[in-house]
């Protein structure tokens, strides 16, 4: 899994044809099952609708299955809600396996600043595990 | 005079006492009833890890003297993707000859197994522990012998929905009874 998740980042941030449509992501989020690390790429439709892939883990993103540590790997959907200036809220939707087993869905709100062309700061809200979670992430648009 | 009313918030901020917030969730079966929706959760890990505290509303006395007998569910989950009446592994628990007693309470192709664990007291904190194996749930608790009952479910990957507290059997609640609970991660 994580060859593949890897694989699929290189391309995705390499190929400059279509770099426009895509964006990295590297966040941290606060959750019951600890603090998470985590990093994703996610495709721009051009209805702003956007599509990912993400991994997030407390250790490191190891993928090792351990007593502390739930690597969550699979998909993401964020659809914009409303944008003002340079802010923009999304409703986002993450769902994958945990421990690369159990199924997981986690529902959150994120608000990103769009300060420059090619970055952006985001925080959101969500649900994991039934308790609230908080994240902070930094996005990069490569071209 | 705006550099002023800026230091307000921080000033207020300074005045607050920090609230603590209790570790435990709290579960209450509420009167004639069996539960309530305690909303949506899945299974993170192969083992499972509690700790409960039951208070003296734990002490009940059934209509009839066999419901006293049936087992009130306590934590647990559904095996992959299946119904918790096809299999399922939960810790269970009832008041019985003065005795608060924790049972393993499985469901195997749906078969119901239920297996004595142990006892735990009133107000007492406890651990729990349900873990996974491929062919096993293992209950734990405290420092009781582990108890395994027979694992058939032969999916891997999907949802593993949690299951939370219920009161019965047959009947419900006589009275509120709570329940409070710390998942660990």
């Amino acid at each position: 899994m994580k060859t593949i998740l890897l694989t699929a980042l290189l391309l995705l941030t390499l190929v400059r044809v279509n770099a426009q449509h895509f964006e990295a992501q590297s966040y941290v989020q606060e959750t019951a099952l600890g603090l998470q690390k985590g990093y994703g790429v996610r495709y721009i439709s051009p209805w702003r609708m956007k599509f990912g892939i993400f991994l997030q883990s407390n250790n490191n993103l190891s993928l090792e299955e351990g007593v502390s540590n739930y690597p969550f790997t699979g998909i993401e959907v964020s659809y914009p809600i409303s944008s003002c200036g340079k802010i923009s809220m999304y409703g986002n939707v993450k769902g994958g396996l945990v421990n690369h087993q159990f199924f997981a869905i986690t529902p959150e709100i994120e608000t990103v600043w769009n300060f420059s062309r090619f970055v952006s700061l985001g925080i959101g809200t969500g649900v994991r595990v039934r308790e609230a979670a908080i994240s902070g992430k930094i996005i990069i648009k490569p071209f | 005079m705006i550099r002023m009313i800026a230091w307000v918030p921080f000033i207020t901020l300074l005045a607050c006492e920090p609230q603590w917030e209790e570790p435990y969730e709290v579960f209450v079966i509420s009167k004639n009833t069996h539960g309530s929706f305690d909303g949506v959760q899945f299974l993170q890990s192969k083992t499972l890890r509690f700790t409960a505290v039951f208070d003296e509303s734990a002490v009940y006395t059934s209509d009839t003297e066999e419901n006293q007998h049936d087992v009130n569910k306590l934590l647990g989950f559904a095996d992959c993707n299946s119904h918790h009446h096809k299999h399922s592994a939960r810790f269970g628990w009832r008041w019985l000859e003065d005795q608060l007693e924790i049972l393993a309470y499985s469901y195997v192709n749906g078969e119901r197994i239920i297996k004595p664990v142990g006892f735990v007291g009133i107000n007492e904190s406890n651990d729990y522990r349900i873990t996974l194996t491929k062919d096993e749930y293992e209950f734990q608790l405290g420092s009781f012998p582990v108890v395994t009952v027979d694992r058939e479910s032969d999916c891997e990957k999907g949802a593993y929905y949690m299951l939370f507290p219920y009161f019965g059997g047959n009947e419900t609640a006589p009275h509120d009874i709570t329940i409070k609970i710390l998942i660990k991660y």
